[in-house]
Protein backbone atom coordinates (compact mmCIF):
# COMPACT_ATOMS: atom_id res chain seq x y z
CA UNK A 1 0.00 0.00 0.00
CA UNK A 2 1.30 3.46 -0.89
CA UNK A 3 1.75 6.25 1.63
CA UNK A 4 -1.01 8.20 -0.10
CA UNK A 5 -3.45 5.27 0.20
CA UNK A 6 -2.47 4.70 3.84
CA UNK A 7 -2.96 8.40 4.63
CA UNK A 8 -6.34 8.36 2.91
CA UNK A 9 -7.42 5.28 4.89
CA UNK A 10 -6.34 6.87 8.17
CA UNK A 11 -8.18 10.08 7.26
CA UNK A 12 -11.27 7.99 6.46
CA UNK A 13 -11.00 6.20 9.83
CA UNK A 14 -10.76 9.59 11.60
CA UNK A 15 -13.87 10.76 9.80
CA UNK A 16 -15.74 7.58 10.79
CA UNK A 17 -14.85 8.28 14.45
CA UNK A 18 -16.09 11.86 14.06
CA UNK A 19 -19.35 10.57 12.53
CA UNK A 20 -19.82 8.11 15.42
CA UNK A 21 -19.22 10.93 17.91
CA UNK A 22 -21.77 13.13 16.16
CA UNK A 23 -24.29 10.28 16.07
CA UNK A 24 -23.93 9.66 19.80
CA UNK A 25 -24.86 13.23 20.75
CA UNK A 26 -28.34 14.34 21.56
CA UNK A 27 -29.88 17.64 22.53
CA UNK A 28 -32.33 15.85 24.80
CA UNK A 29 -36.10 15.84 24.66
CA UNK A 30 -36.95 18.55 27.14
CA UNK A 31 -36.48 21.67 25.09
CA UNK A 32 -38.55 22.46 22.05
CA UNK A 33 -37.81 25.34 19.76
CA UNK A 34 -37.12 26.03 16.07
CA UNK A 35 -33.52 26.83 17.02
CA UNK A 36 -33.12 23.38 18.56
CA UNK A 37 -34.67 21.72 15.49
CA UNK A 38 -32.22 23.62 13.27
CA UNK A 39 -29.25 22.57 15.43
CA UNK A 40 -30.36 18.93 15.39
CA UNK A 41 -30.79 18.98 11.60
CA UNK A 42 -27.28 20.44 11.20
CA UNK A 43 -25.92 17.76 13.51
CA UNK A 44 -27.48 15.03 11.34
CA UNK A 45 -26.21 16.72 8.12
CA UNK A 46 -22.70 16.91 9.53
CA UNK A 47 -22.74 13.26 10.55
CA UNK A 48 -23.94 12.25 7.07
CA UNK A 49 -21.29 14.43 5.38
CA UNK A 50 -18.55 12.86 7.53
CA UNK A 51 -19.69 9.34 6.56
CA UNK A 52 -19.88 10.28 2.87
CA UNK A 53 -16.40 11.83 2.88
CA UNK A 54 -15.03 8.78 4.74
CA UNK A 55 -16.56 6.44 2.14
CA UNK A 56 -15.12 8.48 -0.74
CA UNK A 57 -11.69 8.49 0.88
CA UNK A 58 -11.85 4.69 1.30
CA UNK A 59 -12.77 4.27 -2.39
CA UNK A 60 -10.00 6.66 -3.36
CA UNK A 61 -7.52 4.70 -1.23
CA UNK A 62 -8.59 1.44 -2.92
CA UNK A 63 -8.18 2.99 -6.36
CA UNK A 64 -4.88 4.59 -5.45
CA UNK A 65 -3.59 1.28 -4.05
CA UNK A 66 -4.60 -0.59 -7.20
CA UNK A 67 -3.20 2.08 -9.55
CA UNK A 68 0.03 2.16 -7.64
CA UNK A 69 0.32 -1.64 -7.79
CA UNK A 70 -0.25 -1.58 -11.55
CA UNK A 71 2.30 1.19 -12.02
CA UNK A 72 4.88 -0.83 -10.10
CA UNK A 73 4.17 -4.01 -12.06
CA UNK A 74 4.81 -2.33 -15.41
CA UNK B 1 -25.36 17.41 34.47
CA UNK B 2 -28.44 19.37 35.42
CA UNK B 3 -30.01 18.63 32.05
CA UNK B 4 -31.83 21.84 31.32
CA UNK B 5 -33.25 22.49 34.77
CA UNK B 6 -33.67 25.99 36.11
CA UNK B 7 -32.61 25.97 39.72
CA UNK B 8 -33.42 28.87 42.03
CA UNK B 9 -31.86 28.79 45.44
CA UNK B 10 -32.47 31.48 48.04
CA UNK B 11 -30.64 34.50 46.71
CA UNK B 12 -29.71 33.28 43.25
CA UNK B 13 -31.06 32.00 39.97
CA UNK B 14 -29.10 30.04 37.46
CA UNK B 15 -30.21 28.32 34.35
CA UNK B 16 -28.20 25.32 33.53
CA UNK B 17 -28.10 24.22 29.95
CA UNK B 18 -24.76 22.54 30.47
CA UNK B 19 -25.64 19.55 28.30
CA UNK B 20 -25.99 21.93 25.37
CA UNK B 21 -22.81 23.76 26.33
CA UNK B 22 -21.00 20.40 26.54
CA UNK B 23 -22.26 19.47 23.08
CA UNK B 24 -21.14 22.84 21.70
CA UNK B 25 -17.69 22.19 23.12
CA UNK B 26 -17.66 18.71 21.55
CA UNK B 27 -18.69 20.15 18.18
CA UNK B 28 -15.87 22.69 18.32
CA UNK B 29 -13.51 19.74 18.90
CA UNK B 30 -15.12 17.88 15.99
CA UNK B 31 -14.38 20.91 13.80
CA UNK B 32 -10.69 20.72 14.80
CA UNK B 33 -10.65 16.94 14.08
CA UNK B 34 -12.12 17.46 10.61
CA UNK B 35 -9.65 20.31 10.06
CA UNK B 36 -6.81 17.90 10.85
CA UNK B 37 -8.23 15.37 8.37
CA UNK B 38 -8.56 18.16 5.81
CA UNK B 39 -4.88 18.99 6.32
CA UNK B 40 -3.86 15.35 5.82
CA UNK B 41 -5.98 14.97 2.66
CA UNK B 42 -4.73 18.22 1.12
CA UNK B 43 -1.12 17.02 1.57
CA UNK B 44 -1.68 13.63 -0.12
CA UNK B 45 0.19 13.41 -3.40
CA UNK B 46 -0.92 10.96 -6.05
CA UNK B 47 1.59 8.39 -7.27
CA UNK B 48 2.64 8.47 -10.87
CA UNK B 49 0.22 6.53 -13.03
CA UNK B 50 0.74 4.70 -16.26
CA UNK B 51 -1.32 6.65 -18.84
CA UNK B 52 -2.03 3.52 -20.88
CA UNK B 53 -3.53 1.61 -17.86
CA UNK B 54 -5.47 4.68 -16.79
CA UNK B 55 -6.97 4.94 -20.26
CA UNK B 56 -8.30 1.37 -19.97
CA UNK B 57 -10.18 2.06 -16.72
CA UNK B 58 -13.92 1.51 -16.93
CA UNK B 59 -14.55 3.90 -14.05
CA UNK B 60 -12.81 7.29 -13.97
CA UNK B 61 -10.39 7.74 -11.08
CA UNK B 62 -11.88 9.53 -8.10
CA UNK B 63 -10.31 12.91 -7.56
CA UNK B 64 -9.25 14.00 -4.08
CA UNK B 65 -10.02 17.63 -4.81
CA UNK B 66 -13.82 17.48 -4.31
CA UNK B 67 -13.31 15.50 -1.08
CA UNK B 68 -10.88 18.13 0.15
CA UNK B 69 -13.36 20.89 -0.72
CA UNK B 70 -16.12 18.99 1.10
CA UNK B 71 -13.93 18.62 4.20
CA UNK B 72 -13.20 22.36 4.20
CA UNK B 73 -16.94 22.99 4.03
CA UNK B 74 -17.53 20.56 6.92
CA UNK B 75 -15.03 22.43 9.09
CA UNK B 76 -16.94 25.66 8.48
CA UNK B 77 -20.29 23.93 9.16
CA UNK B 78 -19.05 22.37 12.41
CA UNK B 79 -17.67 25.71 13.62
CA UNK B 80 -20.95 27.37 12.71
CA UNK B 81 -22.93 24.66 14.54
CA UNK B 82 -20.76 25.06 17.64
CA UNK B 83 -21.42 28.81 17.68
CA UNK B 84 -25.16 28.18 17.10
CA UNK B 85 -25.25 25.78 20.05
CA UNK B 86 -23.47 28.30 22.29
CA UNK B 87 -26.04 30.89 21.26
CA UNK B 88 -28.87 28.37 21.70
CA UNK B 89 -27.79 27.58 25.27
CA UNK B 90 -27.74 31.27 26.11
CA UNK B 91 -31.07 32.00 24.40
CA UNK B 92 -32.69 28.96 26.04
CA UNK B 93 -31.83 30.41 29.41
CA UNK B 94 -33.33 33.77 28.46
CA UNK B 95 -36.43 32.16 26.98
CA UNK B 96 -37.08 30.08 30.07
CA UNK B 97 -36.79 33.16 32.28
CA UNK B 98 -39.24 34.94 29.98
CA UNK B 99 -41.61 31.98 29.93
CA UNK B 100 -41.73 31.80 33.71
CA UNK B 101 -42.43 35.50 34.03
CA UNK B 102 -44.99 35.46 31.22
CA UNK B 103 -46.96 32.63 32.79
CA UNK B 104 -47.58 34.56 35.99
CA UNK B 105 -50.10 36.96 34.46
CA UNK B 106 -52.16 34.31 32.58
CA UNK B 107 -52.39 32.27 35.76
CA UNK B 108 -53.83 35.18 37.69
CA UNK B 109 -56.18 35.90 34.79
CA UNK B 110 -57.33 32.30 35.05
CA UNK B 111 -58.30 32.79 38.67
CA UNK B 112 -60.13 35.99 37.75
CA UNK B 113 -61.99 34.13 35.03
CA UNK B 114 -62.90 31.39 37.49
CA UNK B 115 -64.31 33.88 39.94
CA UNK B 116 -66.23 35.67 37.20
CA UNK B 117 -67.80 32.36 36.26
CA UNK B 118 -68.76 31.86 39.88
CA UNK B 119 -70.27 35.34 39.67
CA UNK B 120 -68.96 36.93 42.83
CA UNK B 121 -68.11 40.59 42.24
CA UNK B 122 -66.10 40.98 45.45
CA UNK B 123 -63.98 37.96 44.51
CA UNK B 124 -63.40 39.22 40.99
CA UNK B 125 -62.31 42.63 42.29
CA UNK B 126 -59.84 41.05 44.72
CA UNK B 127 -58.48 38.85 41.97
CA UNK B 128 -58.16 41.83 39.60
CA UNK B 129 -56.16 43.60 42.26
CA UNK B 130 -53.79 40.66 42.26
CA UNK B 131 -54.53 39.64 45.83
CA UNK B 132 -55.11 35.95 45.28
CA UNK B 133 -55.35 34.97 48.93
CA UNK B 134 -58.05 37.65 49.52
CA UNK B 135 -59.89 36.44 46.45
CA UNK B 136 -59.77 32.86 47.70
CA UNK B 137 -61.01 33.95 51.12
CA UNK B 138 -63.87 35.94 49.62
CA UNK B 139 -64.82 33.03 47.39
CA UNK B 140 -64.72 30.61 50.28
CA UNK B 141 -66.86 32.64 52.67
CA UNK B 142 -67.08 31.30 56.19
CA UNK B 143 -66.24 27.62 55.88
CA UNK B 144 -66.78 26.89 59.55
CA UNK B 145 -65.24 23.94 61.42
CA UNK B 146 -64.15 20.86 59.52
CA UNK B 147 -65.35 17.39 60.46
CA UNK B 148 -63.04 14.84 58.95
CA UNK B 149 -62.79 11.08 59.43
CA UNK B 150 -59.42 9.44 58.80
CA UNK B 151 -58.97 5.64 58.64
CA UNK B 152 -55.93 3.43 58.16
CA UNK B 153 -56.47 1.13 55.18
CA UNK B 154 -55.03 -2.22 54.15
CA UNK B 155 -54.90 -3.66 57.65
CA UNK B 156 -52.68 -0.95 59.14
CA UNK B 157 -48.89 -0.99 59.14
CA UNK B 158 -46.74 -2.71 56.53
CA UNK B 159 -42.96 -3.07 56.32
CA UNK B 160 -41.23 -0.65 53.94
CA UNK B 161 -37.71 0.32 52.89
CA UNK B 162 -37.17 4.06 53.06
CA UNK B 163 -37.07 5.95 49.75
CA UNK B 164 -33.70 7.66 49.44
CA UNK B 165 -33.96 9.54 46.14
CA UNK B 166 -36.10 12.51 45.11
CA UNK B 167 -37.74 10.37 42.42
CA UNK B 168 -38.29 7.51 44.88
CA UNK B 169 -40.09 9.92 47.18
CA UNK B 170 -42.22 11.51 44.48
CA UNK B 171 -43.17 8.00 43.35
CA UNK B 172 -44.59 7.26 46.82
CA UNK B 173 -47.04 10.17 46.83
CA UNK B 174 -50.43 8.44 47.04
CA UNK B 175 -53.36 9.01 44.73
CA UNK B 176 -57.04 8.16 44.77
CA UNK B 177 -58.87 7.08 47.90
CA UNK B 178 -55.83 7.04 50.18
CA UNK B 179 -54.40 10.56 50.03
CA UNK B 180 -52.06 10.31 53.03
CA UNK B 181 -49.19 7.91 53.65
CA UNK B 182 -47.07 7.99 56.79
CA UNK B 183 -43.82 6.02 57.11
CA UNK B 184 -41.94 5.79 60.43
CA UNK B 185 -38.28 4.87 60.88
CA UNK B 186 -36.30 4.34 64.06
CA UNK B 187 -32.94 6.00 63.37
CA UNK B 188 -31.50 5.40 66.87
CA UNK B 189 -32.88 3.92 70.09
CA UNK B 190 -35.88 6.06 70.99
CA UNK B 191 -35.34 8.39 68.01
CA UNK B 192 -37.94 8.32 65.24
CA UNK B 193 -38.21 10.00 61.89
CA UNK B 194 -41.37 10.11 59.81
CA UNK B 195 -41.91 10.55 56.10
CA UNK B 196 -45.34 11.98 55.29
CA UNK B 197 -46.60 11.73 51.71
CA UNK B 198 -49.63 13.82 50.73
CA UNK B 199 -51.70 13.58 47.54
CA UNK B 200 -53.03 16.48 45.50
CA UNK B 201 -56.60 17.53 44.83
CA UNK B 202 -58.81 14.48 44.35
CA UNK B 203 -62.14 16.22 43.80
CA UNK B 204 -62.61 19.54 42.01
CA UNK B 205 -65.96 20.21 43.64
CA UNK B 206 -66.54 23.32 45.74
CA UNK B 207 -68.56 22.87 48.89
CA UNK B 208 -70.38 19.69 47.95
CA UNK B 209 -67.69 17.04 48.08
CA UNK B 210 -67.14 14.45 50.82
CA UNK B 211 -63.44 14.32 49.86
CA UNK B 212 -61.44 16.75 52.02
CA UNK B 213 -58.86 17.00 49.22
CA UNK B 214 -61.21 19.13 47.13
CA UNK B 215 -61.29 22.60 45.61
CA UNK B 216 -62.70 24.08 48.80
CA UNK B 217 -59.60 22.95 50.69
CA UNK B 218 -57.44 24.34 47.89
CA UNK B 219 -59.01 27.76 48.27
CA UNK B 220 -58.80 27.59 52.06
CA UNK B 221 -55.08 26.80 51.91
CA UNK B 222 -54.42 29.60 49.42
CA UNK B 223 -56.47 31.91 51.65
CA UNK B 224 -54.31 30.89 54.59
CA UNK B 225 -57.17 29.56 56.69
CA UNK B 226 -57.89 26.10 58.05
CA UNK B 227 -58.76 23.43 55.50
CA UNK B 228 -60.42 20.02 55.79
CA UNK B 229 -57.42 18.38 54.12
CA UNK B 230 -55.10 20.03 56.64
CA UNK B 231 -57.19 18.60 59.47
CA UNK B 232 -57.01 15.19 57.74
CA UNK B 233 -53.19 15.29 57.52
CA UNK B 234 -52.81 16.21 61.19
CA UNK B 235 -55.27 13.45 62.16
CA UNK B 236 -53.45 10.83 60.04
CA UNK B 237 -50.09 11.77 61.53
CA UNK B 238 -51.53 11.51 65.02
CA UNK B 239 -53.07 8.10 64.24
CA UNK B 240 -49.77 6.86 62.77
CA UNK B 241 -48.08 7.66 66.07
CA UNK B 242 -46.01 10.66 64.94
CA UNK B 243 -44.87 12.55 68.02
CA UNK B 244 -44.01 16.23 68.34
CA UNK B 245 -40.36 15.31 68.93
CA UNK B 246 -40.17 13.34 65.65
CA UNK B 247 -38.22 14.76 62.73
CA UNK B 248 -40.70 14.76 59.86
CA UNK B 249 -39.94 14.84 56.13
CA UNK B 250 -42.88 15.96 54.00
CA UNK B 251 -43.55 15.14 50.36
CA UNK B 252 -46.58 16.49 48.51
CA UNK B 253 -48.00 16.91 45.04
CA UNK B 254 -50.19 19.89 44.11
CA UNK B 255 -52.51 20.64 47.08
CA UNK B 256 -50.45 18.04 48.99
CA UNK B 257 -47.39 20.25 48.51
CA UNK B 258 -49.18 23.25 49.94
CA UNK B 259 -50.34 21.09 52.86
CA UNK B 260 -46.78 19.85 53.39
CA UNK B 261 -45.57 23.43 53.50
CA UNK B 262 -48.30 24.47 55.97
CA UNK B 263 -47.70 21.53 58.36
CA UNK B 264 -43.93 22.02 58.13
CA UNK B 265 -44.28 25.66 59.11
CA UNK B 266 -46.80 24.94 61.87
CA UNK B 267 -44.07 24.06 64.35
CA UNK B 268 -46.11 21.14 65.63
CA UNK B 269 -43.34 18.71 64.66
CA UNK B 270 -39.61 19.04 63.97
CA UNK B 271 -39.41 19.57 60.23
CA UNK B 272 -36.66 17.57 58.53
CA UNK B 273 -37.36 18.59 54.93
CA UNK B 274 -40.14 19.55 52.54
CA UNK B 275 -40.32 18.30 48.96
CA UNK B 276 -43.16 19.59 46.79
CA UNK B 277 -44.05 19.01 43.14
CA UNK B 278 -46.56 21.10 41.19
CA UNK B 279 -47.69 22.90 44.34
CA UNK B 280 -49.38 26.33 44.33
CA UNK B 281 -47.02 27.69 46.96
CA UNK B 282 -47.37 31.38 46.07
CA UNK B 283 -46.69 33.29 49.25
CA UNK B 284 -46.52 30.14 51.44
CA UNK B 285 -43.49 30.69 53.62
CA UNK B 286 -40.44 28.49 53.99
CA UNK B 287 -38.44 29.66 56.96
CA UNK B 288 -35.14 28.35 55.65
CA UNK B 289 -34.48 26.42 58.86
CA UNK B 290 -34.91 23.13 56.99
CA UNK B 291 -34.19 22.04 53.41
CA UNK B 292 -37.17 22.80 51.16
CA UNK B 293 -37.23 21.88 47.50
CA UNK B 294 -40.07 22.82 45.14
CA UNK B 295 -40.25 21.34 41.65
CA UNK B 296 -42.56 23.10 39.19
CA UNK B 297 -43.13 22.66 35.48
CA UNK B 298 -43.12 25.92 33.57
CA UNK B 299 -46.14 24.73 31.54
CA UNK B 300 -48.09 23.64 34.64
CA UNK B 301 -50.75 26.20 35.55
CA UNK B 302 -51.25 25.03 39.13
CA UNK B 303 -48.01 26.27 40.79
CA UNK B 304 -48.99 29.85 39.85
CA UNK B 305 -52.60 29.67 41.04
CA UNK B 306 -51.65 30.97 44.46
CA UNK B 307 -50.34 34.19 42.96
CA UNK B 308 -46.92 35.63 42.35
CA UNK B 309 -44.11 33.82 44.10
CA UNK B 310 -42.47 35.56 47.01
CA UNK B 311 -38.79 35.01 47.86
CA UNK B 312 -38.53 32.25 50.46
CA UNK B 313 -35.98 29.88 51.89
CA UNK B 314 -36.79 27.09 49.45
CA UNK B 315 -34.85 25.87 46.46
CA UNK B 316 -36.97 25.90 43.33
CA UNK B 317 -36.36 23.74 40.28
CA UNK B 318 -38.27 24.65 37.15
CA UNK B 319 -38.32 23.03 33.76
CA UNK B 320 -40.69 22.31 30.92
CA UNK B 321 -42.58 19.05 31.42
CA UNK B 322 -42.05 17.93 27.86
CA UNK B 323 -45.81 17.55 27.47
CA UNK B 324 -47.61 18.58 24.31
CA UNK B 325 -48.63 22.26 24.17
CA UNK B 326 -51.81 22.98 26.16
CA UNK B 327 -51.84 19.49 27.69
CA UNK B 328 -52.19 21.01 31.15
CA UNK B 329 -53.21 17.71 32.75
CA UNK B 330 -49.99 16.00 31.66
CA UNK B 331 -47.92 19.01 32.73
CA UNK B 332 -49.44 18.79 36.22
CA UNK B 333 -49.56 14.99 36.57
CA UNK B 334 -47.65 13.18 39.28
CA UNK B 335 -46.14 10.92 36.59
CA UNK B 336 -44.80 13.96 34.75
CA UNK B 337 -43.20 15.20 37.95
CA UNK B 338 -41.78 11.75 38.65
CA UNK B 339 -39.89 11.97 35.38
CA UNK B 340 -38.59 15.44 36.29
CA UNK B 341 -37.62 14.21 39.79
CA UNK B 342 -35.32 11.65 38.17
CA UNK B 343 -33.55 14.53 36.43
CA UNK B 344 -33.35 16.48 39.68
CA UNK B 345 -31.62 13.48 41.30
CA UNK B 346 -28.88 13.91 38.69
CA UNK B 347 -28.66 17.68 39.17
CA UNK B 348 -26.84 19.94 41.66
CA UNK B 349 -30.22 20.65 43.30
CA UNK B 350 -30.05 17.17 44.86
CA UNK B 351 -27.14 18.38 47.01
CA UNK B 352 -29.44 20.77 48.86
CA UNK B 353 -31.48 17.87 50.19
CA UNK B 354 -30.76 15.23 52.89
CA UNK B 355 -29.11 11.90 52.15
CA UNK B 356 -31.44 9.32 53.61
CA UNK B 357 -30.42 5.81 54.57
CA UNK B 358 -32.46 2.98 53.09
CA UNK B 359 -33.52 1.64 56.49
CA UNK B 360 -36.58 -0.51 57.15
CA UNK B 361 -39.66 0.98 58.71
CA UNK B 362 -43.43 0.81 58.78
CA UNK B 363 -45.92 2.46 56.46
CA UNK B 364 -49.60 3.26 56.91
CA UNK B 365 -51.90 4.74 54.31
CA UNK B 366 -55.04 6.61 55.23
CA UNK B 367 -58.36 7.36 53.62
CA UNK B 368 -60.02 10.65 54.51
CA UNK B 369 -63.66 11.64 54.37
CA UNK B 370 -65.34 14.95 55.07
CA UNK B 371 -68.28 14.65 57.45
CA UNK B 372 -70.65 17.56 57.64
CA UNK B 373 -71.13 18.60 61.26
Amino acid sequence: MTTAATDAREAAASLRRVAAQLGAHSLGTYWRSPAKDACEAELVDLERAAKTAARKLEIWADQEGAASARAQSL
Amino acid sequence: MSNGLIITTPGMLWVSADDIVALASAIHQVARDIEAVHGVVSRITVSERDPFTEALRSVPALSLHPISVALGEMVREADSLGVALDRYASETADQERWRISSWEVPRERLLTLMTVIVGRGDVAEAARNGDVSHAARALLGNAGPHWVRVDAVGGGESAVIRATSIAGRVGRIPEGDTPIRVERYQTAPGVWESDVYIAGTQDWGLGSSTDPFDMESNLALVAGVSAASLVAVHAAMRKAGVRSSDRVHYVGHSQGGLLASRVAESGRYVTGSVLTVGAPLGTAPASGEYPALAIAHTDDLVPGLAGAREPTGRTIVETHSGSAPLDVAAAHSREGYLHTAERVDESPARDSFPEWQGSQGEAVTFSARRERG
